[in-house]
């Protein structure tokens, strides 16, 4: 190698473009103020970030740390305490609940159109569905299916129907379990309650008020993201999953 | 724990395995992100990692991970460059400018001036060249990875960086050598 390329490579390591700590971690402020604005960046991922927008979530300030996933899903450990978000600081959802007539053939009926994907159910085990809503600000859609014990939540986690969603919990009082749902990576949530944040089709953060349920059981089917939320065993919820 | 162990374990899903692999790259990534999108090294680097993370399941395992990643770093960094009007000056770390080593020795102060010239003429090259030169020199990857990471034949690259060389010693009022 000659001179000029051995003081270029030289050069490589005098460069001041950071140390890069925060290559694996999602800065919020960035994200949601810019960069998940754009639409592509708002079809690009599905978050679920376990930690805290420190104060809130609508002007959400810096919060990084180190992430990891399933699938499309990023998620964020904070040891900071979750702060509250009131709830009715921001609507949760555009719901076209039907609770309890929903139709036993195919409760999917009057939603299928609003989802940019194919809704499934759980087994015959979990019971008859209580209610069907949908969040159309989220890009593809977001079903909640209700049933007596838990919720089933389903929304696109690849394709240009991505959303990018936030789930919010507090580190020193929710212990996070890997899990296996039919051989995939899941996560298994479970202490205190958590809340859910998703960025809209504007891009702007809304609090999802609605599931702030307890224990929750996180996993990908194909082209979906689910998560049970309301079963407190993590052995029943697991069971459910796999029966999906 | 060998690359294709971890790239295996990253595909299924195993974040760990991903972020190990990530971690092994990180000079690199930030290099490039840095030398091609003009200082917006860290936006760049995330918003790359983020969709090699995506982008896995197309990943062949008998590929090296680095210059697969690279890749995508330098086209995020491209675009990225051709995104935004602002530029950058690119710089020294700080602890490495002469304002540092005042009290340093001459010879330092003069390899911190000489450092900043060559980068200051690195900057100057045409986007192309100043891309090959941050992945083959920056990251040190061989001809072959660098023609792999940016899809052209290892002939070019060749070509390119002689090029390159001499466009940054007329910059530096060097000799051809």
């Amino acid at each position: 190698m000659m001179p000029l390329e051995q003081e270029l490579v030289e050069l490589g390591g005098f460069l001041d473009h950071g140390d890069g700590s925060h290559l694996l971690t999602v800065p919020y402020e960035r994200t949601a103020r810019s960069a998940w604005a754009r639409p592509l960046r708002i079809a690009a991922a599905i978050v679920i970030a376990i930690g805290v927008f420190v104060g809130s979530f609508a002007p959400a300030r810096r919060a990084v740390a180190r992430w990891f996933g399933i699938g499309a899903v990023r998620i964020i450990p904070s040891p900071t305490t979750l702060p509250d978000v009131p709830t009715t600081a921001v609507p949760s959802t555009t719901v076209a609940a039907k609770p309890p007539t929903v139709a036993p053939d195919d409760p999917f009926a009057d939603v299928r159109s609003r989802l940019a994907f194919t809704p499934v159910l759980a087994p015959a085990s979990a019971g008859p569905v209580q209610a069907i809503e949908v969040d159309d600000s989220l890009p593809g859609g977001l079903l909640i299916v209700r049933y007596v014990r838990f919720s089933l939540v389903e929304v696109s986690s690849t394709g240009e129907t991505v959303s990018y969603m936030a789930k919010v919990v507090d580190t020193k009082t929710t212990s996070i379990e890997d899990v296996r749902v039919n051989g995939a990576r899941g996560l298994w949530l479970s202490g205190a309650p958590h809340q859910i944040a998703y960025l809209d089709s504007n891009g702007e953060f809304r609090a999802d008020t609605v599931r702030r349920e307890g224990n929750v059981l996180l996993w990908t089917k194909g082209l979906l993201t689910l998560r049970i939320e309301g079963l407190a065993d993590k052995a029943q919820a697991l069971a459910m999953a796999e029966s999906i | 724990v060998e690359e294709r162990d971890l790239v295996r374990a990253a595909v299924d899903g195993d974040v760990d395995a991903f972020t190990a692999l990530v971690d092994s790259c990180r000079p690199s990534v930030m290099r490039v992100a840095y030398a091609i999108a003009d200082g917006e090294a860290d936006e760049v680097a995330h918003d790359a990692v983020t969709k090699a993370y995506r982008r896995l399941s197309t990943f062949r395992s008998e590929r090296s991970f680095r210059p697969w990643l690279l890749a995508i770093v330098a086209n995020e960094a491209r675009n990225h460059r051709r995104s935004f009007i602002r530029r950058e000056a690119l710089v020294l770390k700080v602890a490495s400018r002469p304002a540092e080593a005042v009290d340093g020795p001459a010879d330092e102060l003069a390899r911190n001036e000489r450092r900043q010239h060559l980068l200051d003429a690195v900057a100057r090259l045409p986007d192309r060249d100043r891309e090959i030169v941050a992945l083959r020199y920056f990251c040190e990857m061989s001809e072959a990875e660098t023609a792999a990471a940016i899809g052209v034949a290892p002939g070019t690259v060749k070509s390119r960086l002689s090029r390159a060389l001499v466009r940054l010693r007329s910059e530096l009022g060097e000799d051809d050598r």
